[in-house]
């Protein structure tokens, strides 16, 4: 049976003192952002399922090439790079309406609030350029892979606007996300998500 | 091209845009100007297809189970029922299970709050003075990226295209180095104003506690035995350390429920998501970098001025600790490494050398106000006011500014062990 407590647990008070401050870490962790979305039960599964699959299949790789190497699997390599980057690239929409883009936000927070209200809507608009950019770029590689049927140069032989199109589809998740920040922040009175 | 793209960048930067957009759009504009953008796009989706940045990835899931699954408490029991009666005990025990969390870990932030949760209100209802517990778990908690495995080092290997297995070893010595420099302050100061821990345990508690960290202390046998002896390879590396950073948050030290699993699956892939945007577009940054000439430009500039390479590193160094104040860990290694790597190899400077060197600016950069991130971390865990961590930080970064001018200008301290161990480089 699953328990939350270790299996020898020292001092209780000492152990709720340190289950408080820990909460209190994690949540300070997670509120890192201004606005906090929940992952979306379909993002956990397909992101988070994605990544473990990818660990799953390298950890066998792993086990099998010391136990039984005929039994090792030739595409895992290659395989897991496709997953975890189609994870990563998932996992971009919500990175950006979390606003937990890494930037070096020193300077404006000396601007007025007005300025870095501003600054913060430029940032978006830059965002959403750049992210269209991507989406309409990064389709046309991932057309040109699929109409010239470029393959991998392994065994497995993917044809490779399968991995390309995670560019384009992390790129419009993004811009999605752009358009619902800058949304609200024109028009979303009263709500502030800069 | 070059009057274009620096000005652009720096009022990007500046106004704290997303660093990948700083360096993506900076890109796409010389790009477009040149040709098209499809090369850019193309660039972007190309350097992520390498199994080496897997690691990314897998480092910070690693990370996120080992912060939130009971790890850390498992080490600092066994700790402190060995050295817990020693002047400034629970302080030691700080330093000594952060730098045992870093062979496992390889995020200093995660390893910072991973101990500072539990060690600073234990420090404080043992009597520290709060800005001395505070700064001990900032300066002790960047040892995260020293001690291998380093994501800080993962990400240089990448853009520097130098050896992540050496450059791993090569933080070994300083790394030992910068703890045993903690440790002596730790206990200087605790003897100086008498911290003295009166815990003491029967023989059996202390094995006890030391049989239930055994298996996190596996950890960076298992780990880092396996690339060292040939077994796996950088990328399984760290998948393998997330397997058994799950396996001891899930089903050993069990403070992760397996409802919470996926959650924290996606929140890892989230956070490194952030990072692998910018090194996508730090990649392509560089590239550009390359074609512009500016590290030619900048040589022949060096040459004509006679800059010898001591004063390069000098200079480098005094950058990295100015950008340090103001900017992100992964932020300048991203925008200094492109542009300075090129100029390594004209003035003889071994780029796992440099790496370090550019690692232990990188953990000033987590100590130095206003931006250092653990700071702000250890501060906000602990509730202990910044100016007060920061205070207590002090002592330990004028200590780390002394091991970086030591590595810096005694270069085998970081390229002995991996040459002994791996031969040396050609």
């Amino acid at each position: 049976m699953h328990s939350n407590s270790p299996p020898s647990a020292p001092e209780t008070s000492g152990n709720k003192i340190y289950e408080t401050l820990r909460q209190k870490a994690q949540a300070d962790l997670d509120a890192e952002s201004h606005d906090v979305v929940e992952s979306h039960p379909l993002e956990s599964w397909v992101v988070g399922g994605l990544a473990t699959l990818a660990l799953l299949f390298c950890s066998y790789n792993v086990v099998m090439r010391h136990l039984a190497p005929d039994l090792t699997l030739d595409f895992v390599e290659e395989v897991q790079v496709y997953m975890v980057i189609w994870a990563v690239f998932l996992s971009l929409g919500t990175l950006t309406m979390m606003d937990r883009h890494v930037k070096s936000d020193f300077f404006v927070n000396m601007f007025s609030p007005k300025m870095q209200a501003a600054v913060a809507l430029l940032a978006d608009v830059l965002g959403l350029i750049f992210s269209v950019g991507l989406v309409y770029f990064g389709g046309v590689v991932s057309y040109q892979a699929w109409d010239f049927g470029d393959v991998s140069t392994t065994v497995l032989r993917v044809p490779l606007w399968i991995y390309f199109s995670a560019l384009p589809a992390g790129a419009l998740l993004m811009a999605i996300a752009y358009l619902v920040r800058l949304k609200r922040k024109l028009f979303g009175a009263g709500v502030n998500h800069a | 091209m070059l009057s274009l793209m620096a000005p652009l960048f720096l009022v990007l930067l500046l106004l704290g845009i997303p660093i990948f957009l700083t360096m993506g759009l900076t890109a796409g504009l010389v790009f477009g100007l040149e040709s098209s953008l499809v090369p850019l796009a193309q660039k972007i989706i190309d350097e992520l297809n390498s199994p080496t940045l897997l690691a990314v990835p897998y480092f910070v899931i690693a990370a996120t189970f080992m912060e939130r699954g009971g790890v850390a408490k498992a080490l600092i029991n066994a700790a402190v029922a060995w050295i817990g009666r020693m002047h400034g005990g629970l302080g030691l025990v700080s330093v000594l299970t952060c730098a045992i969390f870093a062979a496992m870990c390889g995020s200093s932030v995660a390893t910072a709050i991973a101990m500072g949760t539990i060690m600073i209100p234990a420090m404080l209802r043992a009597g520290y003075a709060p800005h001395f517990a505070g700064g001990i778990l900032v300066s002790a908690g960047t040892l995260g990226i020293l001690i291998p495995p380093s994501l800080a080092f993962v990400v240089y290997g990448v853009l520097a295209d130098a050896s992540i297995p050496r450059l791993f070893l090569g933080g070994v010595i300083p790394g030992l180095i910068s703890a045993g420099m903690m440790g002596v302050y730790v206990y200087y100061f605790s003897r100086k104003n008498g911290y003295v821990d009166r815990v003491a345990l029967p023989l059996s508690e202390k094995i006890q506690k030391t049989v239930y960290a055994i298996p996190a202390l596996l950890v960076p046998v298992i780990v880092l035995g396996g690339l060292y002896g040939g077994f796996v390879t950088l990328t399984e590396t760290a998948a393998l350390s997330a397997v058994v950073a799950i396996i001891l948050a899930l089903f050993v030290y069990r403070e992760v429920k397996i409802n919470d699993f996926l959650k924290m699956m996606t929140h890892s892939i989230r956070n490194a998501a952030g990072i692998m945007i910018i090194i996508a577009t730090a990649l392509a940054f560089g590239h550009l970098i390359t074609e512009t000439g500016i590290a030619q430009k900048t040589l022949e500039l060096m040459q004509r001025l006679d800059i010898k390479s001591w004063q390069f590193l000098l200079a480098i160094n005094i950058l990295l600790i100015f950008l340090g104040m103001f900017l992100e860990v992964f932020s300048i290694l991203l925008i200094v490494v492109p542009i300075v790597i090129p100029l390594l190899e004209p003035l003889g400077i071994d780029p796992i050398h440099f790496g370090v060197m550019l690692v232990i600016n990188m953990e000033l950069a987590l100590m130095s106000p206003p931006v250092g991130l653990n700071l702000f971390v250890i501060s906000n865990i602990s509730k202990i006011p910044l100016a007060q961590v920061l205070r207590g930080t002090m002592p330990f970064f004028i200590l780390m500014i002394g091991l970086l001018l030591v590595v810096t200008y005694i270069p085998v301290i970081s390229t002995w062990l991996p040459d002994y161990m791996m031969g040396v480089a050609k």
